[in-house]
């Protein structure tokens, strides 16, 4: 069982290392998945439904690594079409999050036409934390060129 | 690697797929393992079972040329094709596609926004764009128009009007197949044809007028395969000055039945506009008393409304819709619709929400009801982290359509909810959805799991369903792939007629039967039989 603050912190932690490509911080903070990850990833996302306990906690240990945080409440379809859907279309982005499974469910699905799927997640009582993350080991019809091109370098 | 689609031999495919990278270019040729899950449908009453349906591969094409390309290299070798806008929708298929083995072609990147006309309030986009495309380039470029979007709004706009999905605006729009006006179509052949209008080359109404001249077409092209559609016209629902939500409650069991029959008559004469969802507070739940008497496939109206008064009193049914236009009539509509309503004993009529448009960011954040203001949601999906709700894969949906009648949904309640019990499920709560202006449609979600043994008590459950509603004069208006064969059984008229004409049809337009294969049933002649 993870404890609390490991639940908040974890997931950010290897976001952060994604982004930086440092695999090793990544496995470390809790996973264990980040064999295809691309680096550098230039923008990290931390998204947040505040309806959520530990909401605040997240926010702060996100802003705290750097990230920007992208906030909603329940319904995160405007979010999704107002932010994340443009970052993930123009991407690399690895996004980090605190949610209900439902949105972490959704989100997975959405972001795998970009290139992009899940790293990490962990669950707990109402929530999950995750990361997820394009990756060039992922194609899609949605992918960015960005990704494509590593795709078809590590391919060549 | 995947298997080559079956009939196909593996120098063949793999000969085929070099010619569709020449088409595409080799980023979007989709051949390994793991590109090919992307496709795989993740709700599947059939997972991780030698029947499960895989595709071979995908290709996604940006142009019609492209799409021209893949069906050429198609026909010369064989290869099936079953074409996706978006996949999402999970409880009928997803992206997976009706035939294993067949080669996706995903047109998500087609999705440009062609043309948006405020002033004629039309659309033409491509398969790709999605309800939230459409959504954030009309609020962007504030464009006083509004999408109806299926619920949940993650999908697209074609596919779901080619599969004769529904909305919750008004009448004109929330059927989204009879909301198009006018589709470009790549035929089997590689022909492209224009419908409507829009086969005129100059016309400026292929997005007003939808027949032009001669047979109208355009219906063969919806829940088939006879084509790769890749451009639609929508009508668009122009913003209202106000909207009104409510709430008509009536207190007993039996009062669905006049509850229905005004608010039918109501929608009829078009003073209720939007979409009518009757749902039983009192029904909805998971007590073990309240789950007995669901399933018991009978109880009387006398002993339900007993319950009802145990249980808290509240309303039996509970009717929701919205009212849109100048603030002055939609009063005078509620008014009416009061009046109407009166003579039920007991019912109760309260405003639930209400709007002035335009709105802000914040206030569209806040509208609980999203889809019926033509927002895109995924609220929907919130069941899922409901607390108590059971841990599950997925469900895909039975909907049996039934006649807008109050003693129906009764008697469908009745039914199913026996059904479910007697097979050891927990009955699923049923509500009548008005989506069509003389119909009601009434969604069950049965449920799929990650394992054979209980999928294969799902797939009973589902077929007995399908059977015994049919048997009632209640037939199912859409399908999962999985089951496509059993539903076309049920339009079996005069020993299966209208199978026979689709087939027909299949051998006249897709005479190589490369277009997807076994959609709805549809076989092209040289896999029909051996299908059984």
């Amino acid at each position: 069982m993870i404890d609390r603050r490991s639940f908040i912190t974890s997931s950010i932690a290897f976001a952060t290392a994604v982004a930086a490509g440092t695999e090793a911080e990544g496995r470390s903070a809790g996973s264990g998945a980040a064999d295809n990850v691309l680096a550098p990833i230039e923008s990290t996302v931390a998204l947040v439904d505040r309806s959520l306990r530990g909401s605040a906690a997240f926010a702060a240990a996100a802003r705290a690594r750097g990230l920007d945080i992208l906030e909603f409440t329940a319904d995160v379809a405007s979010i999704w079409m107002r932010e994340l859907e443009p970052r993930l279309r123009s991407g690399p982005i690895a996004i980090t999050g605190h949610t209900r499974e439902a949105t972490w469910f959704c989100l997975d699905l959405l972001a795998r036409d970009f290139g992009a799927c899940t790293l990490q997640r962990t669950a707990e009582a109402e929530s999950v934390s995750f990361v997820i993350s394009q990756t060039p080991g992922r194609r899609a019809a949605l992918a960015p060129a960005d990704v494509r091109a590593q795709w078809s370098t590590r391919h060549a | 690697m995947p298997k080559p689609p079956p009939g196909v031999a593996e120098r063949d495919f793999q000969a085929a797929l070099r010619d569709l990278e020449g088409v595409v270019g080799r980023e979007w040729l989709f051949a390994t393992d793991e590109d090919v899950l992307l496709y795989r449908d993740g709700y599947s009453p059939l997972w991780g079972e030698a029947e499960e349906r895989f595709p071979s591969a995908a290709v996604a094409p940006n142009s019609v040329e492209q799409v021209q390309g893949v069906v050429k290299i198609a026909n010369q070798y064989g290869l099936p094709l079953y074409p996706i806008s978006t996949g999402r929708n999970l409880t009928y298929g997803g992206a997976a596609p009706a035939y294993s083995g067949s080669v996706v072609v995903d047109l998500k990147r087609m999705n440009r926004i062609l043309d948006v006309s405020a002033r004629d309030k039309t659309c033409l986009v491509e398969p790709g764009v999605s309800y939230f495309d459409l959504y954030r380039h009309l609020r962007t470029n504030k464009i006083p128009l509004w999408i109806d979007t299926a619920d949940p709004g993650w999908g697209g706009l074609m596919g779901n009007a080619l599969d004769r999905g529904g909305g919750y605006t008004d009448i004109e729009f929330r059927d989204h197949f009879d909301a198009h006006c006018g589709m470009e179509v790549v035929l089997p052949t590689g022909e492209v044809v224009r419908t409507g209008m829009g086969a005129s080359p100059q016309a400026k109404t292929g997005q007003l007028f939808k027949y032009g001249l001669g047979p109208w077409i355009d219906g063969i092209f919806s829940q088939s395969n006879f084509g790769i559609v890749t451009k639609m016209g929508f009508w668009l629902m122009q913003e209202p000055e106000a909207a009104l939500q409510v709430s008509v409650t009536v207190p007993k069991r039996r009062d669905v039945v006049p509850l229905v029959d005004t608010l039918h008559s109501l929608m009829c004469a078009h003073t209720v506009p939007s979409q009518v969802t009757v749902a039983s507070p009192v029904m909805a739940g998971n007590n073990p008393e309240l789950v007995r008497l669901r399933g018991s496939g009978g109880v009387s109206d006398a002993d339900w409304d007993r319950f009802a008064a145990s249980a808290g009193g509240a309303p039996f049914w509970a009717a929701t819709f919205v009212y849109y236009g100048p603030s002055k009539v939609i009063a005078a509509q509620w008014e009416h619709t009061k009046e109407r309503l009166s003579g039920i004993a007991g019912v109760g009529f309260r405003e639930t929400a209400s709007y002035t448009f335009p709105l802000s960011d914040e206030q569209v954040e806040a509208v609980a009801d999203k889809a019926r203001y033509g927002i895109p949601s995924l609220n929907l999906f919130s069941s899922r982290s409901a607390p108590g709700a059971p841990p599950l894969e997925g469900h895909i949906d039975f909907s049996p359509m039934i006649p807008p009648h109050g003693e129906e949904l009764i008697a469908l309640t009745d039914y199913t909810g026996k059904v479910y019990a007697d097979q050891g499920f927990t009955p699923s709560f049923v509500a009548g959805m008005m989506f069509h202006p003389r119909t009601m449609i009434c969604f069950h979600a049965v449920p799929t799991f990650r394992n054979a043994a209980d999928n294969g008590r799902t797939r009973k459950l589902f077929e007995t369903l399908v059977r015994g509603c049919a048997d009632r004069g209640w037939p199912i208006y859409r399908i999962h792939p999985v089951f496509q064969k059993l539903g076309m059984e049920m339009f079996g008229f005069n020993n299966g007629a209208l199978h026979r004409l689709h087939e027909t049809l299949k051998d006249a337009i897709d005479p190589n039967g490369i277009v997807s294969p076994g959609r709805y049933d549809i076989w092209p002649k040289r896999l029909r039989g051996s299908q059984a």
